[in-house]
């Protein structure tokens, strides 16, 4: 709380996007954060709850209200709007590994939280993170919040570099141990580096971020698949304990006929090539690839709407299919605040949408009933609208509505309906049966992040990660 | 009553054997205070009439003293006398033919004796063998007549014999001095030999050949016809003073009635403690003085049985036996406020601070009465904290007591009418037949040596210190470790040293404490924590420390004592220091002190870190032993320092080593010998400065805390400010909150403050206490040393273990944090709470309960640990009292209008209500329209009316709408502290409820300046009742040890209802050390009221109820287990109407409209009243769920069965396994029989209000004349609540009623009198004249034939006008301290005040056509004083903080004070008045007007809107917030 009235004096001011015209024509970075006065204002606004519902991260239902990490929100609001940015980032880096990469991809449930929007607009928590991170950099004072403290002699190995393998990898190098980080992938970031588009996440900030974790000592190893490439005894021999951070990487399927056809591809899988080329042969590769293709997103989600970002940019005609309802535009009675707000929300691939092809493209409550192929590969989408009735057993389900029933167009049909699970080979390989928080049923073997508790946000994998890394600290340092 | 059976739990007691520890009762904590006299004659002529008015005065002053559970059962009163040589003289020759030498040349004593024959007469056998052996002369041992009747059955179970022993002769051992020095040698060998050799029932009251005592326990009334001796004819003396006692208990005390030896004490100590273990130092090292021969007779000199005014004698009586005169012996131990005073001569200072050097004051009320035979006098504290007037008479008598009137002496006889005022004195010398006014005393005693040159020469201050030392600096990488160590976090940081730093003054915070207690929190918790400060409520008063700094001190002497068997130079030699606050550099001069009589020696305050509490133990042991050897090097000044610590060694808990070795070197006899300075980089928050003084230690240089604050400078957390202003800002922050911790209790000096351990330890161990905080209140035991030295450990490890270079915690003591303390208000139990009601679904209000009280919660409270334990079948559910019955029990918070918005107030009054339970409305009033019932049936009437300190809206009207009256002796969030509500919160419709001008800030203060005492309490009850027979009178208290005793004594007092509320309460503002650190859990206080109550055979007298952050069903029950009948909730109605717990209510800026004003806040108010029943039924239904499960039918059934609950023992956490709560969970009967009559006997005046009521509904006017006295009190109350409640505070016209009274009033003449009624006194009246006057008229003036000046004698008593809204007072003569105090509307003439006038007053006017006192116009936000300032030094005595003076100009404004003193004149036939008049154009000159500043620029933006064409609230709107806005 920089003011006691900042609530009532400024009003919320969110950072600008780039103009769907201009953007549309790379994968740049979108966001234009206020200038940094600007943004040391809208830290003003924070209240300094007694109660800070934004950092609680309590779940309700499905969904998590507040910081799951529990990052100090009001503390580095209060620095900020001081100017006292060094030191706003030292309690933002306390408890958030990777402040870069959730400023600019978390859905942000600390701002549902926020107690300004019990009756008016929460504060801009998120972008207000991204100015610390920003300078952070810009300054060089992320490395000294990273330097290790005497080595301890222990070695960990953590399996999969995606934001909770990373968030580990940090704390357990500060604490001294030898960390080495396995990326089966052929670059390390996992989720942040391939199934997160580069306009939303610049690879650069990825890269600045594992430039910074090399200089303080830790090892990565891309291009090695734990499992398949290297085994559990190899592990076992060199290492004083693993942590498991494989994510969750089993796409939910659509069992419908017609699966099989080329160009009904998983998102992740679409993404992730999309990402590769852009790195190897720039935009110009990627423009106009797709002119004149028909893309059908199944899913309504981010990952979802980051496929319709990126075949716009790629030249192709999107629609989005989504099974539940509109969302309203305000909370409804039965999603007050704090919980995380279950309102419509127009994201950047679909604003760019309606830009290009003149309306939303998002269909509601559709269901996809069969993919019909010429030659192997897909062409058009079968599908039905739906309404959602209670069954027998009071549950709702999706009743399918006669004579709604319509086909669409479809060069490519990009599945994004989530992810279900760990990859079975490497619990395999490890043996893992069970775990009781982030221990394992081997006492060396720990587990965290997606792979553990499932599908879900950067920023509980980052909480994974820290809280493992303590517990692995004290076993280590116990057995010593 | 009718039978002789006595109600109270006796047992055998015999008259002094208190029960000991017992559950949670102690004796300890009994207090009590009374009425008092003294009335003597000037030339020492004894007479029938000085003893038989004696006695009168006793009786008159009846309803000051007690009365316990029986009628006839009194507290204690007694007589003190010159010694009444003829009637001894002839008794013993009647009696036994024996005669007496002359006088002067034998000894009485009065003995009191077990009451077995037997033992009585081996007791005597033992006295004479040891008289004789001594070398005196036994000549008779007269057995004392009494009538066994006349006691009441309590006290007749446990009276004892009464003999008087007649001794002469010399004795044969060495001692200077006269018979009175050798007959105390032998009293003090009989008694070391006789009463402390197991014979506690060996008493003498008096033991004197001057003086005599006849005391007992008894009412006034009863000592005449006790002892017959008293009304033979031949009872002659000189000299009486005279004691009535109201004592908050009733155990027998026979032996603590008073008066003691030398004095009658109206007052009580409140640092005993400090003042008790000072004298015990200082008795150690001297030679015994006079008695040196026979040092061990004497010394100690404390009786450890005594009261503290018993122990207070004790002393007196020694100090006086060493040469110094009495009243010399008084002003050293009860000095006058001087540091600061500016009309005090430069000797007298210097007296006052040559004393101080001996000894610090016995700080605390006090009006003693005092002689020795020879002198009659009295004196009164420096906050005049209790009334004493007196009289003197054309045939040179001099009569003081604690009320005047108490002898019908008319007023044509009467040649003087004074009082005396704060820190004064009168002294009757019988010898040479003369009267001494306080200066004449002073100023006697300031020459009798040069002390200014005795300071000159030994005292040192900061200036004459040598050349600093250097000191060693603590590294950048030990201060990281080091803050992280010391248990420094974020939070800590950030809201507390950052704004001492930047404001000088410590922070506030809003909404109370929801965090484990120390001893259950998870996290290690500094040794400060588990200290709890204590503060006064209604045995003595707090005090304002900010608007009456002039009476405070915060120096302190530092060094070894002198002796103070004499007065000798030596004796200052101390270094005097200006607070307890070191700055670096004058700490690195005291370093290099070694110099004749003074020397510093440094003392390691260490330990290794790895061996937990044995090596914590070894270590301080040793520091123990180092501090001996430094001592008998010649050290006077002890450094404890921490200053090495390093990876391996560990600051010892800088409060265990402090308090261990203070009381280590008392034990050892040489605490006298060395001060104590601590160098710690530990403390740094007022608390923890607060216990170490508390502690014993004189001075401390936090330089951990420095060094944070020239951090805090570094990183910009506080502005442009430069380092040196920031460590200015951060000490002064400290000194300021010390003062204020102090104030609390009270206590005005921080010499008296150092070691008087004003705290309860809450979960500490015994055997920590008894070793390192000797004397200390623990009732549930708690951490052992190495629990201490674990929590130690832990801190260290954060600083520097493997972890150390992690960022700092956060903390989230008073801001929830994802990794900080737990607290119950989280964000899940806020939402499904809100969820749960708004929804009414029990089934979420079940999930709430769960994450606060299920398996997986954490334990937070008292309660928490505790489990149900009975074996009683379950019910079923179907046949408990429904939620219905159970709701009528519940309360909500007193939350004022004002703290909280229109909105939220109603919504829970309107919830309330349908409920059939009780709001509460709070200290800000409540506007009339509410008092009605709305058009749907719904009725927004707060059905209990607070009373607080500042008497917002109290008017009869008010009053009359109640159905309780609840008087806020204390707040559980701010114990002993007062309230500020500042401008910009008064808004005009919070101006208009309040009484008071919109945009001015109002000022609650701590104390209730009409509760300074037991019997002042009962005293506005008495008022009350009055006021609104009808309703139940509660007084709300808060846990602290002894909350118990005190309670009994309201119960004594006549409230109907006793709210024991825990610490942990809610609270708009607050400091933050106050929210966390004072007061106790309800669990403690509710446990021991109700069974202190019940020993006591009140608890069928009153309703006993509490509250503090009840959340559940099981709350309540626990509560009602423990002895609660009613429960309060407010927290938990403000979350149910949108309250999120922002904790920030004091800023205005609530975002939900709960705690706000702004009308743009307001409007995101979403509560109602359903969410309030909601949340209050659920409550109800938890409760019954628990009761069917336990067994119960209804809620009766279980009050006070504790042993349904047991002790539960938790996992993972010793420390609070630690605790043992038995004390708690004692076997206490439940309720028998519950008698309820509020003011009985208010139907008799039916017919009486029949007559009036024609009378009004006639438009006719009646006049009836009466005789008055002071036992006539509350004159006018009764009628003028009747009136109120038909006619409202204005609904009849002036001088329809008018009382045409003769002589003196009883007190609070006039209160709560509305517009209508009149009274007239033709004589004198006493205090609280015209207190909550709402619209009445009062007039007293002494009759024409008075033989005294009227203008410079007083006519009315302390605290006229308090909190009055409306109507006139015209006083012929002076009137007392604390002058139209509060005042808010009252127009008032008076002829001279005394200090403090006009103190917080809101409005009215006020006329002094003569002197003010000392601290005018204090904290008076507005109204206007005009004063008569003939010797033009108005200034001089104002308190110009709030005010500016300026000349009376504007005609109109000159036409309406000429107005005023036309009408006193007309009124009061005064002569003043006349005079001013009569040459009015000079006289208009010499008026000042006294005009707060915020009060006058509120004024103008008035009158301006009002020239703008603006009217009524829409123009009182607009410049409100012109004002605001410019500020």
């Amino acid at each position: 709380m920089g003011k006691a009235t900042g609530f009532l004096e400024y009003k919320r001011k969110s950072a600008n996007y780039v103009e769907p015209e201009k953007r549309l024509k790379n994968f740049d970075e979108f966001v234009v954060p206020l200038d940094e006065e600007e943004q040391r204002i809208q830290a003003a606004r924070c209240m300094n709850c007694g109660v800070p519902f934004c950092l609680s991260g309590v779940m309700y239902g499905n969904s998590v209200s507040g910081c799951p990490n529990g990052n100090l929100i009001p503390e580095w609001n209060e620095l900020i709007y001081q100017g006292n940015y060094k030191e706003a980032w030292e309690r933002l880096s306390k408890t958030n590994m990777l402040p870069e990469m959730t400023s600019r991809v978390c859905p942000a449930p600390c701002e549902g939280a926020c107690t300004n929007g019990i009756d008016g607009d929460p504060v801009t928590i998120h972008y207000n993170e991204r100015l610390i991170s920003d300078k952070a950099f810009e300054n060089g004072w992320v490395k000294e919040q990273g330097e290790p403290i005497s080595k301890t002699g222990r070695k960990v190995a953590i399996v999969g570099s995606g934001p909770a393998g990373l968030s580990a990898a940090w704390r357990l190098n500060k604490l001294g141990h030898t960390v080495t980080v396995y990326e089966r992938n052929d670059a390390v970031g996992g989720l942040l580096m391939y199934g997160i588009p580069n306009m939303k996440l610049d690879k650069n900030v990825v890269e600045k971020r594992v430039n910074v974790m090399k200089e303080l000592g830790v090892e990565f190893i891309v291009n090695c698949n734990i499992g398949k490439d290297i085994s559990y005894d190899e592990l076992d021999k060199e290492y004083d304990a693993i942590l498991l951070t494989g994510g969750s990487t089993i796409p939910r399927d659509l069992n419908i006929p017609g699966r099989e056809l080329d160009g009904v591809e998983f998102a992740v899988d679409f993404l992730t090539e999309n990402t590769k080329t852009l790195l190897k042969d720039g935009h110009k590769s990627l423009k106009d690839t797709m002119k004149g293709k028909n893309v059908v997103v199944i899913g309504g989600g981010d990952t979802g709407n980051d496929c319709v970002g990126t075949t716009l940019r790629r030249g192709a005609n999107v629609v989005q299919f989504e099974i539940m309802p509109e969302a309203p535009e305000k909370r409804l009675a039965n999603n007050p605040w704090p919980t995380f707000p279950r309102v419509k929300k127009t994201d950047y691939g679909q604003q760019e949408a309606i830009h290009l092809q003149g309306d939303d493209p998002r269909i509601y409550e559709i269901n996809s009933l069969k993919f019909n192929g010429e030659n192997g590969k897909v062409k058009s989408v079968d599908t039905v609208k739906i309404e959602w009735k209670k069954n027998n057993e009071g549950r709702f389900v999706p009743v399918p509505i006669k004579g709604t029933e319509k086909t669409y167009d479809a060069d490519l049909v990009l599945l994004c309906m989530g992810f279900t699970g760990a990859e079975k080979y490497t619990l395999d390989e490890f043996d893992v049966i069970s775990h009781e928080g982030y221990r394992t049923n081997d006492k060396k073997v720990f587990i965290a992040g997606d792979m553990r508790r499932g599908q879900s946000l950067v920023i509980w994998a980052i909480y994974e990660g820290r809280s493992a890394a303590e517990e692995i600290d004290e076993f280590l340092m116990k057995e010593s | 009553m009718s039978t002789k059976e006595s109600k109270v739990d006796q047992r055998n007691y015999t008259f002094n054997q208190r029960p000991k520890s017992k559950g949670l009762y102690d004796a300890n904590y009994e207090h009590d205070a009374c009425g008092m006299g003294f009335i003597s004659h000037l030339d020492g002529k004894p007479s029938r009439s000085i003893v038989d008015d004696g006695l009168i005065i006793l009786e008159r002053l009846v309803h000051r003293g007690g009365t316990g559970a029986e009628e006839d059962t009194g507290d204690g009163a007694g007589i003190l006398m010159a010694m009444p040589d003829k009637f001894l003289r002839a008794i013993c020759m009647e009696e036994s033919n024996v005669e007496l030498p002359s006088l002067g040349e034998y000894a009485v004593a009065m003995a009191f004796l077990p009451r077995d024959d037997k033992r009585c007469a081996a007791l005597l056998e033992e006295t004479e063998q040891i008289v004789k052996a001594m070398g005196f002369k036994l000549l008779l041992c007269r057995k004392v007549p009494y009538s066994y009747f006349d006691a009441g059955p309590a006290a007749r179970d446990c009276m004892p014999n009464f003999y008087q022993l007649f001794i002469s002769g010399d004795g044969i051992f060495d001692v200077d001095g006269d018979l009175e020095h050798k007959i105390y040698v032998l009293r003090r060998t009989l008694e070391q030999k006789i009463r402390f050799a197991g014979n506690d029932d060996y008493y003498f009251s008096s033991f004197s050949s001057k003086t005599l005592v006849y005391k007992g326990m008894l009412h006034a009334w009863q000592i005449r016809k006790f002892f017959p001796d008293l009304e033979d004819d031949r009872m002659e003396s000189s000299i009486c003073v005279v004691h009535s006692r109201f004592s908050t208990n009733t155990f027998p005390s026979w032996d603590r009635a008073q008066p003691c030896r030398i004095i009658a004490h109206n007052g009580e100590i409140n640092t005993l403690r400090g003042n008790e273990n000072w004298f015990r130092a200082r008795e150690s090292v001297n030679d015994g003085g006079v008695f040196k021969n026979v040092r061990n007779s004497v010394i100690p000199v404390i009786d450890n049985e005594g009261s503290d005014s018993i122990k207070f004698d004790n002393c007196l009586e020694f100090l006086c036996l060493q040469g110094r005169p009495l009243p010399q012996v008084l002003l050293m131990m009860i000095p006058e406020a001087w540091s600061k005073a500016v009309d005090i001569s430069k000797e007298m200072k210097a007296f006052y601070e040559y004393s101080a050097n001996i000894m610090e004051p016995w700080d605390g009320p006090a009006a003693i009465c005092f002689s020795d035979g020879r002198y009659a006098g009295a004196i009164l504290d420096r906050n005049g904290l209790r009334p004493s007037r007196y009289q003197v008479t054309k045939d040179r008598r001099v009569i003081l007591s604690s009320e005047a009137g108490v002898l019908d002496i008319p007023f044509s006889e009467t040649v003087e009418k004074g009082r005396l005022g704060p820190g004064e004195m009168i002294l009757v010398d019988t010898n040479e037949g003369k009267m001494y006014l306080d200066h004449q005393v002073k100023e006697d005693y300031a020459q009798r040596h040069d002390y200014k040159a005795w300071l000159s020469e030994f005292r040192k201050t900061e200036e004459d210190l040598p050349k600093p030392k250097k000191l060693q600096s603590i590294s950048n990488e030990n201060f990281g470790s080091g803050i992280k160590a010391f248990g420094y976090t974020f939070e800590s940081i950030q809201t507390v040293i950052t704004p001492m730093a930047r404001d000088a003054k410590e922070p506030i915070s809003a909404m109370g404490m929801d965090i484990p207690l120390a001893v259950l929190s998870k996290r290690p918790q500094l040794l400060y924590n588990y200290f709890k400060q204590l503060f006064a409520q209604v045995t003595n008063p707090a005090i304002d420390a900010l608007r009456e700094e002039i009476v405070t001190g915060t120096e302190v002497f530092i060094g070894a004592s002198g002796n103070f068997t004499e007065d000798a130079p030596g004796n200052c030699k101390k270094l005097r220091l200006d607070t307890p606050i070191l700055d670096s550099k004058t700490y690195a001069k005291i370093l290099n002190l070694n110099e004749d009589g003074f020397k510093t020696i440094v003392i390691d305050m260490l330990y290794d870190i790895e061996c937990g509490g044995f090596a914590l133990e070894t270590a301080l042991e040793k520091l123990f032993e180092n501090a001996e050897k430094a001592i008998y090097d010649g050290a006077t000044i002890l450094v404890l320092s921490d200053r090495n610590f390093t990876k391996d060694k560990a600051g010892i808990p800088a409060l265990l080593a402090v308090g261990g070795l203070h009381h280590h070197l008392i034990r050892k006899g040489l605490r006298g010998r060395a001060d104590i300075i601590l160098d710690s980089g530990e403390p740094a928050e007022v608390h923890h400065f607060a216990t170490l003084v508390g502690y014993g230690v004189s001075a401390v240089h936090p330089y951990l805390a420095y060094r944070m604050v020239e951090e805090c400078v570094d990183r910009g957390y506080v502005g442009d400010l430069s380092k040196e202003k920031a460590l200015y800002n951060y000490q002064k922050a400290i000194v300021k909150g010390i003062v204020k911790v102090m104030s609390k209790m009270g206590i005005s000096c921080v010499q008296s403050y150092q070691g008087a351990q004003i705290f309860e330890a809450l979960g500490v161990s015994k055997e920590v206490i008894d070793k390192y905080f000797t004397g200390t209140a623990t009732r549930v035991e708690g951490l052992k040393l190495r629990h201490i030295a674990d929590e130690t450990k832990r801190r260290h490890l954060m600083g520097f273990g493997r972890k150390s270079h992690d960022l700092l915690n956060s903390g989230g003591v008073f801001q929830y944090k994802h990794d900080g303390e737990v607290h119950m208000y989280n964000p899940e139990t806020i939402h499904i709470f809100q969820r749960a009601v708004r929804e009414n679904s029990y089934e979420l209000f079940k999930e709430y309960k769960e994450k606060l009280q299920g398996e997986e919660s954490e334990q937070c409270t008292l309660r928490s640990m505790m489990e149900f334990n009975t074996r009683r079948k379950s019910v079923d559910i179907s046949e408990v009292e429904p939620v219905e019955r159970i709701v009528q029990r519940f309360k909500t918070g007193a939350m004022s209008y004002g703290s909280i918005s229109e909105e939220a107030h109603t919504s829970i009054a309107i919830a309330l209500n349908r409920l059939k339970g009780k709001s509460n409305s709070g200290e800000g009033g409540e506007d009339r329209k509410r008092f009605e019932t709305m058009e749907n049936g719904d009725s927004a009437c707060s059905a209990i009316k607070q009373i607080a300190s500042g008497r917002f809206g109290v008017t009869a009207e008010y009053l009359s709408s109640a159905v309780e009256i609840q008087i806020k002796v204390a707040q559980g969030a701010k114990p002993g502290e007062g309230g500020h509500l500042p401008g910009h919160k008064v808004y005009p419709w919070i101006a208009r409820v309040r009484h008071s001008t919109p945009g001015v800030g109002l000022i609650s203060p701590p104390p209730h300046h009409d509760i300074y005492s037991i019997e002042d309490l009962a005293q506005l009850i008495y008022d009350l009742k009055n006021a609104n027979p009808s309703a139940r009178v509660n007084v709300k208290l808060v846990s602290e040890v002894g909350v118990g005793t005190i309670a009994a004594g309201v119960a004594k007092g006549k409230a109907d209802v006793i709210l024991v509320s825990g610490f942990d309460g809610g609270t708009g503002a607050s400091p933050r050390t106050s929210t966390q650190h004072a007061g106790l859990p309800w669990e403690l206080g509710v446990a021991e009221t109700h069974q202190t109550l019940e020993m006591n055979g009140l608890r069928d007298r009153v309703i006993l109820e509490t509250d503090g952050k009840m959340m559940t069903g099981r709350d309540v029950i626990i509560g009602a287990l423990l002895g609660a009948e009613e429960y309060g909730f407010a927290t938990l109605p403000l979350v149910a109407i949108g309250c999120i717990m922002m904790r920030v209510c004091n800023l205005n800026t609530c975002p939900v409209g709960v705690a706000t004003q702004s009308p743009e806040l307001r409007k995101r108010f979403t509560g109602k009243p359903e969410y309030v029943e909601n949340a209050l039924k659920f409550i109800a239904m938890d409760v019954r769920e628990i009761m069917a499960d336990l067994g119960y039918r209804s809620m009766s059934e279980l009050i006070g069965k504790a042993t349904v609950l047991r002790q539960k023992v938790v996992n993972n956490n010793d420390k609070a396994n630690s605790l043992d709560l038995s004390s708690i969970l004692v076997d206490k009967n439940p309720i028998t029989r519950k008698h309820m009559a509020p003011l009985a006997g208010s139907t008799e005046w039916d017919h009486y209000f029949a007559a009036i009521e024609a009378l009004v509904e006639t438009n006719q006017s009646v006049e009836i004349n009466m005789p008055i006295s002071n036992i006539d009190r509350s004159t006018g109350t009764r009628l003028g609540g009747w009136l109120a409640k038909r006619y409202g505070d204005d609904g009849i016209d002036h001088d329809t009623i008018v009382y045409n009274f003769k002589g003196t009033a009883g007190q609070s003449l006039g209160a709560f009198v509305p517009k209508g009624i009149t009274l007239n006194v033709e004589g004198d009246a006493n205090d609280y004249v015209a207190k909550g006057l709402c619209g009445g008229k009062i007039i007293v003036a002494p009759p024409k034939d008075a033989a005294y000046v009227p203008e410079v004698n007083t006519v009315i008593g302390n605290v006229a006008c308090y909190g009055a809204t409306s109507g006139e007072l015209y006083a012929r003569g002076m009137a007392g301290e604390r002058f139209c105090v509060r005042n808010s509307g009252v127009q008032a003439v008076v002829e001279g005040v005394g200090d403090h006038g006009c103190e917080y007053m809101t409005g009215g006017k006020a006329v002094i056509l003569g002197e003010v006192g000392y601290n005018f116009a204090a904290g008076m936000s507005g109204g206007v004083a005009y004063v008569y300032d003939v010797n033009d030094d108005l200034e001089e005595h104002c308190n110009m903080e709030m005010i500016t003076i300026s000349g009376v100009e504007i005609d109109e404004e000159v036409n309406q004070l000429k107005a005023l003193i036309d009408k006193h004149k007309d009124y009061t036939d005064s002569t003043v008045a006349e005079n001013i008049l009569s040459s009015w154009n000079d006289s208009i000159k010499k008026f000042k007007k006294v005009m707060p500043i915020d009060y006058k620029q509120m004024l103008d933006e008035i009158d301006k809107a009002r020239k703008e064409g603006y009217t009524g609230e829409q123009m009182l709107t607009i410049a409100f917030e012109r004002k605001v806005a410019t500020k």
